[in-house]
């Protein structure tokens, strides 16, 4: 499902504001691939991946009418979508989340296998950067937020947010070179 | 624009469709850097993009029904309001009743049948003395004022409770005006 423009998803969380529970259903359906991109990237596990997912959602309705849409909407769901998974990321019987699972997708048996393989390599990437480096390199890498927005999403200076993306950067450069990747 | 600053900002760029024009200017004059920044490519397009991790629409379908179930399940504005009502009225009346019910029982007899006469017999249970049955027993003026003095002269309850000592005449016609016998026991 392709990104849903910010005009609809302004209209349909204003609607979702007044209690349209229909609004509120269209907005899952239109970000739901955008989260569980996020936070599958974050816990590599699928099954937590849409717990959280669900739970971002949940919490989401709750607290919407605190929502002042100072900030994008979809800033808004990233920075709750973040924080659940760094929550669950750093209770210690959280650490060793099983890594045993793709994501599904309608795809021939070939593309499943190449998807598979990247998601395998994300997946064991990402477990070498500790979850404050996670967050800041998927928000800048995968959704291509800029430094600034990563900053208020994470609530930590610019300068730290972009320290955070060169050392992830470094050490991808590292991992690479080590998995052969180098050219 | 020397190459520690520029490789600095090759790595920030990681993934990004373009670069500053300054960037790229140095990237073409200098070896090192550009060779930097054609491995970093490289390397981010093997991590595929946000769209590689997309779901089966079918999946979204019933991840979003989940939630709409756990939302209802936790809205209590669904539920109807009489349903709401009768929640909380319920256990308050049953609370009501109940309090009710045990100060019917606790309470002494003759206050909480205050606006009924007792009768002889009722009188012969609470006083420890020994009468027939009700029938047999004639409730009359002069039993009840012997009864009174009983109450009045020292005498103890079975529970060993001190009735009250000798009353003056005009205590005792107050009191046999304005006798409530549980006050007494």
């Amino acid at each position: 499902m392709a990104k849903a423009d910010n005009e609809t998803i302004t209209r349909l969380v204003a609607q979702a504001r007044e209690g349209d529970r229909e609004a509120f259903s269209k907005l899952i359906r239109l970000m739901m691939n955008d989260i569980i991109a996020l936070t599958f990237r974050m816990t590599g596990d699928r099954e937590t991946a849409k717990d959280l997912a669900q739970d971002t959602f949940l919490t989401a309705w709750e607290k919407l009418s605190g929502f002042r849409g100072e900030s994008a909407f979809r800033s808004w769901l990233y920075r709750i979508a973040t924080n659940k998974a760094i929550n669950l990321l750093n209770r210690p019987a959280s650490r060793e989340l099983p890594l045993d699972m793709e994501l599904p997708s309608v795809s021939t048996p070939e593309t499943k296998l190449i998807r598979k393989e990247l998601q395998d390599s994300v997946r064991e990437f990402m477990q070498q950067l500790p979850p404050g480096q996670r967050v800041v390199f998927d928000l800048r890498f995968y959704k291509q937020l800029s430094f600034e927005e990563i900053s208020t999403i994470t609530g930590r200076a610019v300068g730290t947010v972009k320290t955070h993306y060169r050392q992830s950067a470094i050490k991808l450069r590292e991992w690479a070179s080590r998995k052969g990747w180098r050219s | 624009m020397n190459c520690r600053k520029a490789q600095e900002e090759l790595y920030e760029h990681l993934g990004q469709q373009k670069l500053p024009d300054y960037l790229e200017e140095h990237i073409t004059q200098c070896d090192d850097c550009r060779a930097l920044w054609q491995e970093l490519c490289q390397f981010g397009s093997m991590l595929g993009s946000d769209e590689s991790f997309y779901i089966d629409p079918v999946e979204i379908d019933e991840m979003t029904q989940q939630i709409e179930q756990r939302i209802d399940n936790a809205t209590p504005q669904n539920v109807p309001l009489f349903n709401r009502i009768i929640q909380f009225a319920l256990p308050v009346a049953a609370s009501l009743l109940f309090l009710f019910g045990i100060s019917r029982l606790t309470n002494n007899p003759l206050t909480s049948y205050s606006d009924q006469e007792p009768t002889l017999y009722q009188i012969s249970e609470w006083s420890d003395l020994t009468y027939g049955n009700d029938d047999d027993i004639e409730f009359d003026a002069i039993t009840f004022n012997l009864l009174l003095r009983d109450y009045t002269s020292g005498v103890e309850t079975a529970s060993g409770e001190a009735l009250l000592d000798d009353l003056t005449d005009d205590e005792f016609e107050y009191l046999k005006d304005n006798l409530d016998m549980g006050d007494l026991l």
